[in-house]
């Protein structure tokens, strides 16, 4: 089924007198569309996720699922639709990892029932599509960043999602794992899936989303395709940095990557 | 620890077994022993009389299985697997793994609203409301000045202590108000802790609310795993996150009014159990519950029969769960190192 999701004037502050961390914000996106947010550090990408999404409430302006308001779902509802991955730093809690990928099933299950046998088997087949076999009864606190990061996105997967949103999924991983967790992406992507992931690598953006949003340290964006959203000028204003983009020629492939050359 | 994936998910049939008959056989035991140690066999004798299969012992053995020793057995094993729930459910709540109705200052808010109880001499069903009315402000201040976003765990459990030490400190004016000759000797052989002279009525009192939070928490087991993740993940979980956390709430603090008002502060209960039971099974709730509510009953059921049994004068029960709960704790701890929920 297409789904879509729209971004609507949104305006943002953490405090109703001061300016706006985020000023009327807008985009769109569909099923099979993967989205990139690029942004300085303290321009608000994680603001800009946790509004879209409905845990941070916009001061004004609206987030769209399908032509309705998301405030109009109730959580069950919406969080079957759409599933959340949260920066891998950020979790505490010493489950093992099917038990986590597990949890992902919790806005099917009733709150006074347990998993049923198609829960605990559509958690297997995600553990072993995302090739998480070997480490099925460590304990979430024990792994590495990297194994963690794909625990939680097993987890979001596990409710079958139109729609997953991803806080920086591969901002603290090595390029191994970053390949990992972008690849994994664009797979999904390709089953149908929409995307939406903050980043601090505007060559992941040119790499694998086909649509940005560039957020500036001043709260205002601009929306469009990768390809023009990802220029010399933009990379200046919006980061403070002179930069080169080219094509590097590999394994008959042209890649887009973005180097950084100075500081303005 | 883990054999497969299907020993993973769910208990296998010996250890449900085991779960089962641990808290029945110290039940048993405990019938037993005590000032007058009766066989099993008369025991098993006096059981088949109550189904009308058998006759009865001497009027005075009966009196001591069921007029003395079982209703102060079953109280044990409520107050066992209340508290131990009652940790375990606050360790989910606050994400802290010290988190218990001892370091969150609920057992001396209780234990406050008890004693005030007492002093204005109200009924025992109006000694628990007051005391969980009490429970309820202490866990409410300990969050206020407890949480906030860059405070790690440390920071709740040491509000929560000074939480206990006001209330503590407004138990010792209570103290203070309280007649000498007849509140004052009540109140602090209460407050050591005893399960000494409690019997049906006192049962019939605290049972319900203890056997509602342990059916509600029992029925909720999968879903509070979804309550040691941060807040977002929790919301995308798609649960109805306030609600989950005020029914578990009230559901612990319930319980801890209950055994407070049934038989003091009775501490180390609700952290030495829930960790045991995570050091062998664990932070899954789905296991967590029942084994708590198992290895909660039968830890107080041994305590208690130590407790009535070890002297000619009967030791409070809260001073043998400090001394055997203490070490035990600091070896689990060193040997498995399972701070972590």
């Amino acid at each position: 089924m297409m789904r879509t999701l729209k971004v609507e004037n949104g305006c943002f502050s953490y405090n109703m007198t001061n300016q706006d961390t985020i000023k009327n914000v807008n985009f769109e996106m569909k099923s099979g569309d993967l989205v990139a947010i690029l942004g300085p550090n303290g321009a608000g990408k994680t603001t800009l996720l946790r509004c879209v999404i409905g845990f941070l409430a916009w001061k004004s302006g609206r987030t769209l699922l399908d032509s309705k308001d998301i405030r109009e779902y109730s959580a069950r509802e919406l969080f079957s639709i759409v599933s959340y991955v949260p920066q891998a730093r950020t979790t505490v809690a010493a489950y093992t990892v099917s038990e986590m990928v597990l949890l992902g099933r919790s806005s099917h299950i009733g709150m006074f029932s347990k998993p049923s046998k198609k829960d605990y088997e559509t958690t297997e087949s995600v553990i072993e599509e995302l090739g998480l076999e070997k480490l099925r009864n460590k304990r979430c606190s024990e792994i590495s960043g990297g194994e963690l990061q794909m625990v939680l996105i097993a987890r979001a997967m596990c409710s079958n999602p139109s729609l997953l949103i991803l806080d920086e999924p591969e901002s603290n991983l090595d390029f191994r794992n970053q390949l990992i967790v972008m690849q994994t992406l664009s797979a999904l992507k390709d089953k149908g899936v929409a995307c939406l992931f903050n980043t601090h690598f505007p060559a992941h953006a040119l790499q694998y989303a086909e649509k940005s949003v560039l957020l500036g340290a001043d709260g205002t964006s601009v929306f469009g395709e990768t390809g023009k959203i990802v220029s010399q000028e933009n990379i200046e204003t919006g980061f403070g940095v002179k930069a080169v983009i080219g094509n590097i020629e590999a394994q008959g492939r042209t890649i887009r990557d973005v180097v950084p050359l100075g500081i303005i | 620890m883990y054999m497969d994936n299907k020993t993973n998910r769910t208990f296998s049939t010996k250890t449900i077994v085991i779960l089962i008959i641990a808290p029945v056989l110290a039940m048993t035991v405990s019938l037993c022993l005590g000032r007058l140690i009766i066989p099993p066999a008369i025991i098993l004798k006096s059981f088949l009389a109550k189904l009308g299969l058998s006759e009865g012992s001497s009027a005075q053995i009966e009196t001591v299985i069921w007029g003395i020793r079982f209703p102060r057995i079953l109280i044990a094993a409520l107050v066992g697997a209340g508290l131990s729930l009652a940790g375990l459910a606050f360790q989910g709540i606050f994400s802290n793994p010290l988190a218990t109705p001892d370091t969150l200052g609920v057992a001396s808010g209780s234990s406050f609203g008890a004693v005030l109880g007492i002093l204005l001499d109200f009924g025992l069903t109006g000694i628990q409301l007051i005391a969980m009315f009490f429970g309820l402000l202490a866990v409410f201040l300990t969050w206020v000045t407890g949480h906030g976003k860059n405070r790690g765990t440390t920071v709740m459990v040491l509000s929560g202590i000074m939480m206990g030490s006001l209330f503590n400190a407004l138990i010792s004016l209570v103290r203070y108000l309280a007649n000498t000759e007849t509140q004052l000797p009540a109140i602090t052989y209460w407050l050591m802790g005893s399960l000494s002279g409690r019997g049906y009525s006192t049962l019939a009192i605290g049972s319900p609310l203890i056997i509602t939070g342990c059916v509600i928490l029992f029925l909720l087991r999968w879903r509070l795993n979804i309550l040691p993740l941060n807040n977002d993940e929790a919301k995308a979980s798609g649960t109805n996150i306030r609600a989950l956390r005020a029914i578990t709430i009230l559901c612990a603090v319930g319980m801890t009014a209950s055994c407070v008002s049934m038989c003091g502060q009775v501490g180390w209960v609700g952290l030495l159990v829930p960790h045991m039971c995570r050091m062998r099974f664990g932070n899954n709730h789905m296991k967590l519950v029942p084994t708590c509510i198992s290895t909660g009953m039968t830890f107080v059921i041994i305590v208690d029969t130590i407790a009535r049994s070890m002297a000619t004068t009967e030791i409070p029960i809260s001073i043998l769960t400090a001394i055997i709960g203490a070490p035990y704790f600091i070896y689990l701890v060193r040997k498995n190192g399972g701070w972590s929920i």
